[in-house]
């Protein structure tokens, strides 16, 4: 009997759902998105406040001559990140995306930056890079991006740090 | 059909972001990131971060195509409104022609999803207007299932004719588009489709599903026009394998019964019969299998077919009383269901699919309806967003703790800084930076060489200075050549001071300078050191925001909760009616059954009553 009166309720529910169920989950997902929100943007300034954080990021300029595989980041001789990249996020970062590598805190003043990359070049050659770069922190958010481009005289990756401003 | 619907989505989400092959063109850091999770189909991830970039201003360069993709990321994601209301305000101000058609299209785009087809086609003819090459295929497959919605198949056809030849997409619309010729005005046309889609060169899933379904259709189609032989050649290539295998068998056992050869459709149904009883076509092959039998004159197999039949028919009639009793419980759902795994609470829903649990075959057609996808969908998604809570309810702690750590180390360091700032403050170094560079320009616009003279100068110049005064007190005792020699040494002191002040002024300004640059560094490191002392405001709003968050995070579980409670009740009330339909065909097949069985006896008692020309009767086995 209770079976058969569970069953009824379902039934009776499933009518009325539809559009109406829809719509509460898209409200649900609204509010989940705004906490979310507020709690990430809590934590980064939490953990890396504005006058410490260093943001390091990835983006690739066309790839015709290299395809990461994966990278490896060093800051002041530490390692800080390391990365495996999926064929999506290749396709992302070819389509112009822009990948954050990681966040860290560090103190006002020059410090160094070293990423080891490695991938496939022209005719599946697995290719090994290493670049080095400076930056110098100051008040706020920091910002280091290492670009790789393709050199077309050479046929080969080019990367290279640049501070994004 | 689902992996089509994924790659209709896919490609009208792609039009968002239109780079492809071309030097990198992002001039911000945020819309980059966005993008990253976006074209990876992140969307909940990329909406988060996206929402967090426009609350942190780190857009301007990007701002409306960021715009364009939050629009496009709440269409995908299941937030209409949340997207008309994007694409409107968006459209609303004086954005670039590419931005506004881009929007366009997504608009369009989210009426179809909502099914308002004339008003999609509306804003598609209207306000698109010509676009750019990146947007060409996105515009036209579009407008292509939007005229197809519409019944308009010839437009739709001219709209598929802009693709190209070999896109998936291309082959999919197609297949509709043809069988609406072939069940409409153009049957002709429609079969003409239907041969080159099922003469496609095998590929994907997708396109073997395709092959399949051209091939189907065209069976179907040449059997209910009296084409039987040519309907048999193409189901003898029917693959075995892939979604539509079983009705690839019965169709070819039907088409072999047409066709009157009975002992070649027996084998083909017995092939059938070896399934899960639970599939539709089982079943009916469970059923055509006596009657085959009895078409081949062996009425003794027939009679035990139709009662193998009635027996696995009660048998399945009992297990999905089972069944429902499972559903109605709430363990079908649960046993159906698994544990899911993320790798983190933000990662996208991964592609669960119902476990292969013992009913499963029941249910198979109605998993793969988008009634079912959506449902299921949605259910998982609320897993996801209820395990991203209850991460946040777990990390809630350890950010208390962090916020305590930073307001002791703030009220350890502000009281320091404060007193720094004072004493900076009652220092006045720009004043009185200030007025040593007055000094300095009054010194160069008279030419006057002392502010510039060395120590040892000075010293002379004062010391010239005393002589001077000196003997000026002597009055008539003054020896005139006394004078004569003052003068000339303060004629060589001024020509020597003289003789280099450009090089001695600019020396100065260089001083000067270097300690305005100083206390340039100074403000700057005074600005962070009062930023850093009034940065209890920001911890005190913190403080009340973390308690606010934990009770919103602890009301979002229980709403999560609820809603996936019915959205549960909603699948097990579907599921139900699965097996309602399911037990009434069976009611229907065994009633065939019975009827048959009975016509077998009624049959046999007959052929008994009638005395045969050999003399004794046939016994009923």
């Amino acid at each position: 009997m209770r079976q058969v009166v569970v069953l009824l309720l379902m039934l009776v529910a499933s009518q009325i759902q539809g559009a109406e169920l829809d719509q509460e989950l898209a409200d649900f997902k609204r509010d989940v998105l705004e906490v979310n929100k507020r709690l990430l943007l809590l934590e980064e300034e939490l953990l890396f406040p504005a006058d410490t954080q260093v943001g390091i990021y990835v983006s690739l300029d066309v790839g015709h001559y290299f395809q990461p595989d994966s990278i490896t980041l060093e800051l002041d001789g530490e390692v800080l990140a390391s990365h495996l990249y999926t064929e999506r996020e290749i396709r992302a970062l070819k389509n112009g995306a822009v990948q954050r590598l990681a966040l860290a805190n560090v103190k006002n003043g020059e410090h160094e930056i070293t990423a080891f990359v490695t991938g496939m070049g022209p005719e599946d050659r697995e290719i090994r890079r290493g670049v080095t770069g400076q930056f110098e922190k100051r008040h706020g958010r920091h910002f280091v991006q290492l670009h790789i481009e393709d050199d077309k005289a050479k046929q080969q990756p080019r990367l290279l740090f640049r501070d994004w401003r | 059909m689902l992996k089509w619907s994924g790659v209709v989505l896919l490609l009208i989400s792609s039009l968002a972001w239109g780079r492809l092959d071309k030097p990198h063109q992002v001039q911000e850091l945020a819309y980059g990131e966005v993008a990253y999770l976006y074209l990876q189909g992140d969307y909940f991830a990329a909406l988060t971060r996206a929402q967090m970039a426009l609350e942190r201003g780190e857009v301007d360069v990007h701002r409306a195509d960021l715009e364009v993709l939050l629009g496009a990321m709440y269409s995908a994601y299941g937030m209409p409104e949340d997207a008309e209301r994007v694409f409107s305000a968006l459209l609303d101000q004086q954005v670039s022609g590419e931005v506004a058609q881009r929007a366009w299209i997504h608009l369009a785009g989210l009426y179809y999803r909502q099914q308002k087809y004339a008003r999609a086609l509306e804003t598609l003819e209207q306000q698109a207007g010509t676009q750019p090459e990146d947007l060409q295929e996105v515009y036209h497959s579009l407008r292509a299932r939007v005229l197809m919605r519409l019944g308009r198949y010839e437009e739709a056809a001219e709209s598929l004719d802009a693709f190209a030849a070999n896109h998936p997409l291309n082959a999919y619309l197609r297949y509709n588009l043809a069988i609406s010729w072939i069940n409409g005005k153009h049957p002709g046309l429609g079969q003409e489709w239907l041969w080159e889609l099922a003469n496609l060169p095998p590929g994907a899933q997708e396109v073997n599903a395709i092959k399949d379904k051209a091939m189907l259709a065209l069976a179907i189609y040449m059997l209910r026009s009296d084409q039987e032989d040519r309907a048999l050649q193409l189901l003898r290539d029917a693959r075995l394998e892939g979604p539509f295998a079983d009705v690839s068998l019965l169709l070819y056992a039907r088409a072999l019964l047409i066709e009157n050869q009975p002992a070649r459709a027996l084998p083909v149904l017995q092939k059938l019969d070896r399934k899960s009883i639970q599939r539709s076509t089982v079943q009916e092959a469970q059923l055509a299998i006596p009657y085959l039998y009895e078409q081949m004159g062996d009425q003794r197999s027939a009679r035990q077919a139709f009662q193998t039949a009635l027996e696995r028919f009660d048998g399945l009639e009992e297990y999905l009383l089972e069944v429902e009793a499972r559903i109605a419980n709430g363990d079908w759902f649960t046993e159906m269901v698994g544990e899911p795994r993320w790798s983190t609470a933000m990662d996208p829903v991964p592609p669960f699919l119902p476990k292969r649990v013992k009913s499963f075959p029941t249910f198979y057609e109605w998993f793969a309806t988008r009634e079912f996808q959506h449902g299921w969908h949605n259910y998982h998604e609320l897993m996801r967003q209820r395990n991203l809570l209850t991460q946040w309810q777990n990390t809630l702690p350890s950010m208390q703790t962090m916020l305590d750590a930073h307001e002791r180390k703030h009220q350890e360091v502000r009281p320091q800084a404060q007193a720094l700032l004072r004493e900076l403050s009652q220092q006045d170094f720009q004043g009185r930076l200030t007025r040593l560079q007055g000094d300095y320009r009054t010194a160069v616009s008279d030419q006057e060489p002392l502010p510039f003279a060395t120590d040892d100068e000075q010293r002379l110049w004062q010391a010239q200075q005393e002589a001077e005064r000196k003997t000026r007190s002597w009055g008539k005792r003054k020896r005139p050549d006394m004078t004569a020699k003052l003068d000339f040494y303060k004629g060589v002191l001024l020509w020597e001071m003289q003789q280099d002040i450009v090089p001695r002024q600019w020396q100065r300004q260089q001083e000067l300078n270097d300690i305005s640059a100083m206390l340039d560094q100074t403000r700057e490191l005074r600005s962070r050191v009062m930023v850093a002392s009034n940065r209890v405001q920001r911890l005190d709003f913190f403080r009340q925001e973390l308690p606010a968050l934990e009770q919103e995070l602890a009301s979002l579980q229980k709403r999560g909760e609820r809603l996936m409670r019915r959205q549960q009740y909603s699948l097990q009330a579907s599921a139900f009616e699965q097996v309602t339909v399911t037990r009434k065909r069976l009611k229907r097949f065994s009633a065939a059954a019975h009827e048959g069985l009975a016509d077998l006896y009624n049959k046999a008692l007959r052929t008994r009553r009638e005395p045969p020309a050999g003399g004794s009767e046939a016994p009923i086995e």
